[in-house]
C-alpha cells in the first residue's frame, strides 16, 4: 500500500462523515466528494489566478513577447492553457510547425521573464529527434527567435532535466535532445534528474523506514538507501542552475524534462521561487501553483491517482509532493522570506489527496473546462484564503526583489519529520511552535510599547508650555523642557 | 622565541576549503609567539592560536607554490599556499614546535594577561564556589555530610578536597573502599535532589576481579543506599559496554557483583570508551572535511563514523539515570572505568536534565566546575594541552558539549544559553588561554598556581553574557527542578553544523532566525527605556508645576516628537534581519525598492571571495 493510500487512510479517521464519503465515492471515478462538497467559505479560492493579470504582473505582453489564444480551444496542445506566451516574432503558423516537432505538441512557452535582464524562463517537451536524427527547421529558427528576444546573449542555454543516458534512449522512442549541430547558438546542459518511477520508489522506501516504526538501529543509512534527499537535492540544485542563469547569466532559458510537465514544472516553479519574491507570499504561492503545475497539465490524476485503485500504476509517482519538499527545505533555510508557514504546505499536501477540493483534479485545464470543476466544486485556496493567519509566518519579512539561492548541500538538507513521521506517536510536536510563540509575543509586547510611547508622547506635548516648542526640533524641545523648569 | 625563524611571509595564498572555483584570498602571514595571523588583502584578519593547532601538514610542492594545511582542535582548517618552500618550511617547523609544548608554564594561560587588577583575578577565581553550590542542593543535610578525609589528597589525588558523603559512612569505611577502587576514586556525592532525596554518586570500577569482596566497599554502598530514605533499594550503572566490563576482570578491575552488595539494581549502559570516541570523531571530520560530497557518501560516511550513536548513547545513560530518580527516587551510583569521560559525561547530563539551575548560563558554568574539572576529567591529556601521548586524547567534553547542543534543539525555551555559549566553551577548552581547563585534576592545578598566574574564563563569559543569551529562553518553562525529558530517537540526532563548519563561512546558514528575536527584544528594550524615561520626565513636570500648566493643555493639538533613540514610527513590516552580522549569516541586508538593482553587489559584499555565478555553484557542490 502505497504512502498516499496510508495517510488518506488515516486522514478518513478525522471525520465520521468524511469517511461515508469515502467509501462512497472513492471508486466511482466521475464523482468525486469535490462535486458534492457543500462546504461555504468567505473567500472564493477559483479567483486566486487570472493567466492574464498574472503575465500583466510580470510586464508582458511588451515589444518583443505576446500573448496568443491560438490554444484557445486546445487545438494546438491539449495539455497547455489556453492562453500562452511566446515571442513576438513568432507567428501562430510558425507555433503549429513547432508543435509538430515536440512530444505532445508542447512548443517552448514563456514562464516567466526577468524584470530587469529581460531574460525569461521558458518550458516545453523535447523536441521528436528520434533515432535518425531528425531536425526541424522552424524549431530551430523558433529557438533563435527566442534567443534574439533577450537581446544580450549570443548563445540559448536549454536545460534538459534528465539524466544524459536517459535522454539518449529517449532517441529510441521517437524523442531526444537539441543536438549541437542543429542548434549552434543553443548549449545544452544535462540535470540528471530521474525519472517518475525512480521517484515513486524513492518515496515507497521512505515509507518503509518510518511506518509502521521508525527505522532506528540504522537511520542514517536506511536513510541513504532510500536516496530521497539525494533526488531532492539534484531537483534543487538544478532549479539553483536555472535560476542563476537567468540572473546572473543574464541568460534566457529553456527548460525540458521528457513531456516537460514533471520534471519540468519542478525546475521552473523553483526558479521562479527563487528569483521572484511574490511567489514566496501566500497568493503569489497559489498562483504559482495554478499557473506552472495545473494550467500547465502536471498529470494529477494519474500522478496521485484520485478515484483509481490500481496502487500498483505506473503512472503515479509523488512528483508534486518533491516539489513541496524543496519549498519546505528552502523555507527552512530561509525562514523570514516566505509568508506562508510549514501548516500551509502539509495542507496543501492533504488536500492533494483528499478530492475535497477541485484544485488537483483531472490532469489538463482542458479536462477541468469539460467537468466545469470551477462552477461545480470548491477551491483549496478558498480554504486557505479563508483562515489566513493560520498559514502565515510570523518571522515573514516583506522584502521584494531578493533572490534566493539555498544551500543543495547535504549539510542543510533534512528529512521534513513533521511531515513524512507525523503520525509516529514518539514524534512530538510542540505545539505551538515555541519559537513561534516567543517571536509573536515579542511582536505583542513591541505593539503595546509603541502604542503607550504615543500616548506618553501625546501627554507630554500637551503640557508643553511653551506653545512654539511643537515647532523646534526635538533636540532643541528637550533642552527646552529640562530648563525650563 | 627561539622556534620562530620567518616572522613575516608576504603573497600567501588563504583557499576556502569549499569553494569549487580556485579563487583564493592574498595576503599576508604574521608568526607571533602566540598566535598565526592572516591578513588578507581587504585587512581582514584570521587569528590561530597555536595550541589550538592540532595538525600542520605540508602538502607536495605545486607550480603555485608550497602548500600548508592546518588543522585546528575547534575544527578549523586553512589551506595556504606560500610561495617560496624555504618560508614554507621555516614557519611548518616552527609550528611544529609551537603547537607542541612541554611545559604547563609555557602555555599561553600563563602570559596572557587581560588587564584586570590583582583583586578582579581573585574575584574572578572565586565566582564560581562549589560549596555555595552543594549548599544550593540542600547539602550537608541529615543524611549528607562533609568529609574531610581527602583534605590532603590523601586518599585520591584526582578528587578534590571536598567530598560529600553519606553521614553513616565513617572514615574508614572511606579509606577501605577508596582501596578497592580504581585510581582510589571511591563513591561520592555529585548531585542530590532536594525533593525526592535522591543523590547521584561516582565513583571508578571496583578492583573486583573475578571473586574480590570488599566490606567496607559494600558498606559504603549500602551507606549511600540508606541515606535516601525515600526508596531501599540503589542502581549501579556502569556505563561502559558489558563486554569492556568484563576484560577488565582479567585485569583485576570488573563490576559490582550483585550477590555480594545488598540492594543494588546493576546497570550496563554500553557507552564505548575514549579510543572508540577517538576514532569516530576523526571519521566524522574526514566526512565533513570532504568537498563535493555526494548525499550518500555523506549520509552513509555520518552512519559509519558512529559520531551521533554515540552521542545518542549518552544522553540514554543520562536519561536512563533521571527516570531512576524522578520516577523511583532512587539513588544512582554512576562508574566506568577510572570514572572520569563517561561518568562525568552522564553524571553531568544527568543533573542538567533534572535540574533547571543548570540550564542557566551561570548554572551550567557550575555544572563544568564542579562535574568536569573539580572531579578531575584530564583535560590535559584529553585536549592535548602538553606533547603528550596521542592515545589518551579524545572528544569526551566536546561529546558533552554537543549532547547539550541537542537538548538545546529540543527545548528551545529551556537554556539561557544559546549555541554561541557552547561553542565559546569549547573553543577555549582547547586554547590554553585561561588557568581553569589546564591539568589533569585539582590538585595538579593548586601545584601550578594557577588561581594566581593565570585568569578565569568564567568573568569573561559572564561579561559578554548578551551574547551568550537564549532569546527564546524562558524562565517560567521550567521552574526549579522541573525534568526535562528528551526524546532520543535517532532521527532526533543531527550533525552539528555550526560546530564542524563554525568557520567555513559558505557552509552557514543564510539566514537565523535567532538573530531575528534578539534583535527584537533589543528594539524591545531600548522602547521600554524610552517608555521610562518619558514617564520620569512627565511626572517630573507633573509634580513641580501641575497648577501652572493647566491652560496650555489645549493649545498643542498637534503633538511634536520627542527625541527618542528609536524612531516613533515604527512598522511592522521594518526588516529586522541584521545589517551586519559577519559572524554567523551570510544573509545580507534589506534590499532597496527598486528592483533587482543591488543584490548581485550584495552577495559579493558579503562574500568577496566568490561572486555571482560561481556564487550559486560553489554551494551547489559543497
Amino acid at each position: 500500500m502505497s504512502l498516499e493510500s496510508e495517510q488518506q487512510r488515516k486522514r478518513k479517521v478525522d471525520s465520521v462523515t468524511f469517511k461515508v464519503w469515502c467509501n462512497k465515492l472513492l471508486y466511482v471515478p466521475q464523482l468525486f466528494f469535490a462535486f458534492v462538497n457543500e462546504e461555504k467559505f468567505s473567500e472564493n479560492g477559483w479567483m486566486v489566478y487570472n493567466p492574464m493579470s498574472e503575465y500583466r504582473r510580470q510586464g508582458l505582453p511588451n515589444e518583443r513577447w505576446r500573448v496568443t489564444f491560438i490554444n484557445e480551444h486546445y487545438g494546438l496542445c491539449d495539455t497547455y492553457p489556453s492562453l500562452l506566451v511566446v515571442p513576438y516574432n513568432a507567428t501562430d503558423d510558425d507555433l503549429k510547425k513547432v508543435a509538430a516537432f515536440r512530444s505532445r505538441n508542447r512548443i517552448p512557452v514563456l514562464s516567466w521573464i526577468h524584470p530587469e535582464t529581460q531574460a525569461v524562463i521558458m518550458r516545453c517537451s523535447q523536441p521528436l529527434v528520434g533515432m535518425g536524427g531528425k531536425r526541424n527547421k522552424d524549431d530551430e529558427r523558433y529557438l533563435d527567435i527566442i534567443r534574439e528576444a533577450n537581446g544580450q546573449i549570443s548563445k540559448l542555454t536549454i536545460y534538459d532535466a534528465r539524466p544524459n543516458v536517459n535522454a539518449v534512449a529517449n532517441k529510441a522512442t521517437g524523442g531526444g535532445y537539441e543536438g549541437e549541430d542543429a542548434y549552434p547558438n543553443a548549449e545544452l546542459f544535462f540535470l540528471d534528474i530521474h525519472n517518475i518511477h525512480v521517484m515513486r520508489e524513492s518515496l515507497k522506501k521512505l515509507k518503509d523506514i518510518v511506518y509502521p516504526n521508525v527505522e532506528e538501529s540504522h537511520w542514517l543509512s536506511s536513510l541513504e538507501s532510500t536516496h530521497w534527499l539525494e533526488h531532492i537535492k539534484l531537483v534543487l540544485t538544478g532549479a539553483i542552475q536555472v535560476a542563476d542563469k537567468v540572473s546572473s547569466g543574464r541568460s534566457s532559458v529553456v527548460v525540458h524534462c521528457s513531456d516537460g510537465w514533471d520534471r519540468t514544472a519542478q525546475l521552473t516553479s523553483l526558479a521562479m521561487l527563487m528569483l521572484d519574491s511574490y511567489y514566496r507570499t501566500i497568493e503569489g504561492f497559489e498562483v504559482l501553483v495554478q499557473k506552472e503545475w495545473i494550467s500547465f497539465g502536471h498529470k494529477f490524476a494519474s500522478r496521485i491517482g484520485h478515484g483509481d485503485k490500481n496502487h500498483a500504476d505506473a503512472d503515479r509517482s509523488p512528483i508534486f509532493l518533491q516539489f513541496i519538499d524543496c519549498v519546505w527545505q528552502m523555507s527552512k533555510q530561509f525562514p523570514t522570506a516566505f509568508e506562508f508557514n510549514e501548516q500551509f504546505l502539509i495542507t496543501i499536501l492533504d488536500h492533494l489527496y483528499s478530492c475535497r477540493f477541485g484544485t488537483f483534479l483531472y490532469n489538463s485545464e482542458s479536462v477541468r473546462e469539460k467537468e466545469k470543476v470551477t462552477e461545480k466544486t470548491l477551491s483549496l485556496w478558498s480554504l486557505i484564503n479563508s483562515e489566513k493567519s493560520k498559514y502565515t509566518n510570523p518571522f515573514y519579512t516583506k522584502e521584494l526583489n531578493r533572490a534566493l539561492y539555498p544551500v543543495a548541500s547535504m549539510r542543510h538538507l533534512e528529512l521534513w519529520v513533521n511531515y513524512y513521521i507525523r503520525w509516529n506517536p514518539r514524534i512530538r510536536q510542540q505545539q505551538p511552535n515555541p519559537v513561534e510563540q516567543r517571536y509573536m509575543e515579542l511582536l505583542a509586547l513591541r505593539d503595546d510599547y509603541i502604542r503607550r510611547l504615543e500616548e506618553l508622547q501625546i501627554t507630554n506635548n500637551s503640557k508643553i508650555p511653551n506653545s512654539s516648542a511643537s515647532s523646534a526640533s526635538p533636540s532643541q524641545m528637550m533642552s527646552q523642557v529640562q530648563t525650563h523648569f | 622565541m627561539e622556534h620562530i625563524r620567518t616572522t613575516k611571509v608576504e603573497q600567501v595564498k588563504l583557499l576556502d576549503r569549499f569553494s569549487t572555483s580556485n579563487k583564493s584570498l592574498m595576503g599576508t602571514l604574521y608568526l607571533t609567539a602566540t598566535h598565526l595571523l592572516f591578513i588578507d588583502s581587504s585587512q581582514r584578519e584570521t587569528w590561530i592560536l597555536h595550541h589550538h593547532i592540532a595538525a600542520v601538514e605540508k602538502l607536495p610542492l605545486t607550480t603555485s607554490g608550497c602548500p600548508l594545511v592546518i588543522q585546528c582542535k575547534n575544527f578549523r582548517i586553512v589551506h595556504f599556499v606560500v610561495p617560496r618552500e624555504r618560508d614554507c618550511h621555516d614557519i611548518y617547523n616552527s609550528l611544529l614546535q609551537l603547537s607542541r609544548t612541554a611545559k604547563y608554564e609555557e602555555l599561553y594561560a600563563f602570559s596572557y594577561n587581560p588587564k584586570q587588577n590583582e583583586s578582579e583575578q581573585v574575584k574572578g577565581w572565586q565566582l564560581i564556589d562549589l560549596a555555595e553550590e552543594y549548599k544550593r542542593m540542600g547539602v550537608p543535610n541529615a543524611n549528607w555530610q562533609l568529609s574531610d578525609a581527602n583534605r590532603d589528597y590523601k586518599i585520591c589525588e584526582t578528587y578534590p578536597r571536598e567530598l560529600y558523603v553519606p553521614r553513616t559512612a565513617s572514615k574508614p569505611i572511606i579509606v577501605g573502599s577508596s582501596k578497592f577502587r580504581s585510581k582510589g576514586r571511591f563513591p561520592v556525592l555529585s548531585y542530590y535532589h532536594k525533593n525526592k532525596e535522591a543523590a547521584i554518586c561516582r565513583c571508578s570500577q571496583p578492583l573486583s576481579g573475578f571473586s574480590a569482596r570488599c566490606l567496607e566497599d559494600e558498606h559504603m554502598l549500602q551507606a549511600i543506599s540508606k541515606a535516601n530514605p525515600s526508596n531501599r533499594y540503589m542502581y549501579v550503572m556502569d556505563t561502559r559496554p558489558k563486554l569492556n566490563a568484563m576484560a577488565n576482570r582479567a585485569a583485576g578491575k570488573g563490576y559490582e557483583n550483585e550477590d555480594n552488595y545488598s540492594n543494588i539494581r546493576f546497570q550496563f549502559v554500553g557507552i564505548e570508551n575514549i579510543h572508540v570516541m577517538r576514532s569516530s570523531l576523526q571519521k566524522l571530520l574526514e566526512v565533513s572535511g570532504t568537498k563535493g560530497l555526494s548525499v550518500n557518501d555523506f549520509l552513509s560516511g555520518l552512519e559509519n563514523s558512529g559520531w551521533l550513536r554515540h552521542i545518542k548513547a549518552v544522553l540514554d545513560a543520562a536519561v536512563f539515570l533521571v527516570k531512576a530518580i524522578a520516577v523511583e527516587s532512587a539513588s544512582v551510583l554512576v562508574h566506568c572505568s577510572d570514572g572520569w569521560d563517561r561518568t562525568s559525561q552522564v553524571c553531568s547530563l544527568g543533573a542538567l536534565l533534572l535540574d533547571s539551575y543548570y540550564r542557566t548560563i551561570k548554572g551550567f558554568m557550575v555544572l563544568i566546575e564542579k562535574d568536569w574539572i573539580s572531579f578531575g576529567h584530564k583535560f590535559s591529556d584529553r585536549c592535548c594541552q602538553l606533547d603528550g601521548d596521542p592515545k589518551e586524547v579524545s572528544p569526551v567534553f566536546t561529546q558533552f558539549l554537543e549532547s547539550v547542543w541537542n537538548l538545546t534543539e529540543q527545548f528551545p525555551q529551556a537554556f539561557e544559553y544559546n549555541e554561541a555559549f557552547l561553542l565559546q566553551i569549547h573553543e577555549h577548552v582547547h586554547s590554553c588561554q585561561f588557568g581553569n581547563f589546564l591539568g589533569n585534576c585539582q590538585k595538579e592545578r593548586e601545584e601550578l598556581k594557577l588561581k594566581e598566574k593565570t585568569y578565569s574564563l568564567w568573568p569573561f563569559l559572564l561579561d559578554e553574557q548578551k551574547k551568550y543569551r537564549n532569546p527564546l529562553y524562558n524562565a517560567n518553562f521550567s521552574p526549579e527542578l522541573t525534568l526535562l525529558e528528551p526524546n532520543t530517537v535517532s532521527f532526533n540526532f543531527k550533525f552539528w553544523r555550526n560546530m564542524y563548519h563554525q568557520f567555513d563561512r559558505s557552509m552557514h546558514p543564510r539566514q537565523c532566525v535567532f538573530n531575528l528575536i534578539m534583535n527584537m527584544s533589543e528594539q524591545n528594550k531600548q522602547l521600554e527605556e524610552d517608555i521610562k524615561e518619558l514617564e520620569a520626565k512627565i511626572k517630573q513636570r507633573n509634580g513641580q508645576s501641575s497648577a501652572v500648566l493647566v491652560k496650555e493643555h489645549q493649545q498643542s493639538a498637534h503633538p511634536a516628537p520627542v527625541a527618542l533613540k528609536t524612531p516613533p514610527s515604527f512598522q511592522k513590516e521594518q526588516p529586522l534581519i541584521p545589517v551586519n552580522d559577519a559572524v554567523r549569516t551570510i544573509e545580507g541586508s534589506n534590499t532597496a525598492d527598486n528592483r533587482y538593482s543591488e543584490f548581485v553587489a550584495e552577495f559579493s559584499k558579503a562574500e568577496p571571495a566568490v561572486v555571482s555565478l560561481e556564487y550559486g555553484v560553489a554551494r551547489m557542490t559543497c
